[in-house]
């Protein structure tokens, strides 16, 4: 018999690092150059199956803030997992990750969350030092995602979703 | 909530009268008003406006049972507000969602933003708002400063590059340099006339060199050409200790976020003459120490303390930055101070903070070097030479 859940998945980074195109790719398996600039909050929705678990994912997509300050909290209320994403080619963005993985730490400490460093495929631009990504993979587990050539998409997607349904996780509620 | 004692009817029908026309403007305004009833369930209240009838026509029950957001906001935020003594009004931020179209097929994107507050009489009241244009006026705003930031950081990024490209360059075209007009020199005070009158052009050659160098850098690099222009020039030490302040103070809230904490330990006021001058210059000398401090609150551990230590030493002042963290790997010690650190582009943006650190402090005569700190965190030292020791007069490299 399968079990149907429905999630609420956040997606949190600084602007332009990838999050819209990232669930793009994943639901619609559609990856665009174009930039078009989140407002507020996307949602989307997507079926996943895990196991005998069928899992309506509701994929929050947030506008990137540059400050930290500016995580809008009240749109991560209710959620189940949160995906943090950060540009590869840009070190700062997973500097604001970690800030923001600090922040949210402080509220909603039993989340689970993975970080993407997206943008893998641009590897001459790449700017992040090891030493870096060592501090940052003492915190949480990382993915190298490229939206662009798919690479560790839909990994990323379904290994969050698992630690969403995870049997010790106590906030699953049945639909249907 | 029913008010204690009967109200006189001719009041209520004016009330009435005003919230009804009242209704009417806000639905004209795209506003859909609902109210929180007894029994947890939403009611509308007044008109519908035309977007919500013709997305949801089957009234708020099918727009919660189809919207995630409003769905999570009114349970979130919205109930346990309505719970709540009244306050000020609680707003959503605009939220985008996919809906069914009229004929129930092609999904169409819709805007809106919800507010959650209390009505007159304490009621819960939940204001949903149709975005429409706002929405592209907002996005197309948001858009072109994202865009603006974007392009803003890809341009600096290349103006670096270009100007570590030609520091490059500059030193290496210049290193060989030094060498060849001493010996130069040398030949030209020679017994043989030949030599010295073939010197003596060579030495005019090589010094034209020199100066054109000088001029390529003046012309194309933003950082450099002040810096050569104003090499050897010199500052009193309590400038240089203003300048440790400054950059301490800039960074201290930074810092503080990451509960790091930066301390200045000066150790040049009252020890040295404040007349006393350093070979150098005050800004390139801040964006050097600024990049230590930025380097080392990068790895600073939480609850530690970065240190900016200023000492006198016989050959000259000292600066000191000094974090709690990991230090520096054994193996990447030898190219920490080299652009492009190895050939890996791994350490990124460090590698070049330390370059210009380096290219900085040489310019002036100083060295840096790297040492671990006694607790085994790094520490970045450099020292710049009094002003004024004969020994500082040759060419530079
Ligand atoms: N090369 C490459 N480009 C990518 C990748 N992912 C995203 N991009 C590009 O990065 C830009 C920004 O992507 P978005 O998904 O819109 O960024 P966002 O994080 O949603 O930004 P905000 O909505 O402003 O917060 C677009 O031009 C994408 O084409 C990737 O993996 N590789
Ligand atoms: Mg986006």
């Amino acid at each position: 018999m399968t079990k149907k859940l429905k999630k609420k998945l956040c997606l949190i980074g600084s602007f332009g690092v990838g999050k819209t195109i990232l669930v793009s790719k994943y639901v619609k398996g559609i990856f665009s150059e174009k930039y078009l600039s989140t407002v507020g909050v996307m949602i989307s929705q997507k079926t996943v199956e895990i196991g005998d678990c069928e899992v309506l994912l509701m994929v929050w997509d947030l506008a990137g803030e540059d400050d930290f300050q500016g995580l809008r909290l009240s749109f991560i209320k209710g959620a189940s997992g949160v995906l943090f994403v950060a540009d590869g080619t840009r070190a700062e963005t997973l500097r604001l990750t970690q800030q923001h993985m600090e922040r949210l730490g402080e509220f909603y400490s039993d989340i689970p969350t993975l970080l993407l460093l997206n943008k893998a495929d641009l590897q001459d631009q790449w700017d992040i030092a090891e030493a870096h990504l060592d501090e940052v993979r003492g915190k949480v587990k990382v993915f190298r995602t490229s939206a662009k050539t798919g690479e560790n998409v839909e990994e990323a997607f379904v290994r969050i979703t698992e630690m969403m349904i995870a049997p010790d996780e106590p906030t699953t509620e049945a639909f249907l | 909530m029913p008010p204690d004692s009967p109200q006189p009817f001719s009041d209520e029908s004016v009330r009435e009268g005003a919230a009804g026309s009242l209704d009417s403007v806000l639905a004209a305004l795209d506003y859909l008003v609902l109210e929180a009833v007894e029994d947890a369930s939403l009611r509308v209240r007044g008109a519908v406006p035309d977007w919500f009838e013709s997305i949801y026509g089957g009234g708020i029950d099918v727009a919660l049972a189809e919207s995630p957001f409003l769905t999570c906001f009114v349970k979130e935020v919205a109930r346990p507000l309505w719970k709540e003594a009244p306050t000020v009004p609680v707003r959503s931020g605009i939220w985008t969602e996919a809906v069914p179209d009229a004929s129930g097929n092609e999904l169409t994107e819709l805007h809106l933003e919800a507010i959650a507050m209390h009505g007159a009489n304490g009621a819960g009241l939940l204001v949903i708002q149709f975005m429409g244009r706002r929405f592209e006026e907002i996005q197309m705003l948001t858009q072109r400063a994202n865009e603006k930031a974007l392009e803003h950081r890809q341009l600096s990024r290349e103006v670096q590059k270009k100007d570590v490209l030609l520091r490059c360059i500059v030193h290496d075209l210049n290193n060989p340099l030094g060498a060849v007009l001493l010996n130069l020199e040398l030949l030209a005070t020679s017994d043989d006339e030949q030599v010295k009158a073939a010197a003596s052009l060579a030495l005019e050659a090589a010094r034209r060199q020199r100066s054109l160098i000088k001029s390529i850098t003046e012309v194309f690099s933003s950082d450099l050409s002040r810096l050569s222009r104003n090499r050897g020039s010199a500052e009193v030490v309590g400038e240089f200790v203003r300048g440790g302040e400054y950059v301490v103070n800039m960074h201290l809230n930074q810092a503080l976020r990451r509960s790091v904490s930066i301390l200045l330990e000066d150790g040049l006021t009252g020890v040295v003459a404040g007349e006393r001058k350093v070979i150098g210059e005050l800004e390139p000398f801040v964006r050097a120490v600024e990049n230590l401090v930025l380097n080392a609150l990068r790895y600073a551990p939480r609850d530690s303390v970065v240190i900016v230590r200023l000492l006198a030493l016989d050959e000259g002042m000292q600066v000191q930055v000094e974090d709690a963290g990991p230090g520096v790997e054994p193996e990447l010690v030898g190219g920490l101070f080299d652009p492009f650190t190895q050939g890996t582009t791994n350490r990124g943006a460090m590698g070049l903070g330390l370059y210009f650190c380096r290219m900085t402090v040489e310019q002036w005569g100083g060295s840096i070097v790297y040492e671990q700190a006694s607790g085994g965190g790094a520490r970045f030292v450099f020292t710049l030479p009094w002003a004024g020791d004969a020994s500082q007069h040759n060419y530079e490299t």
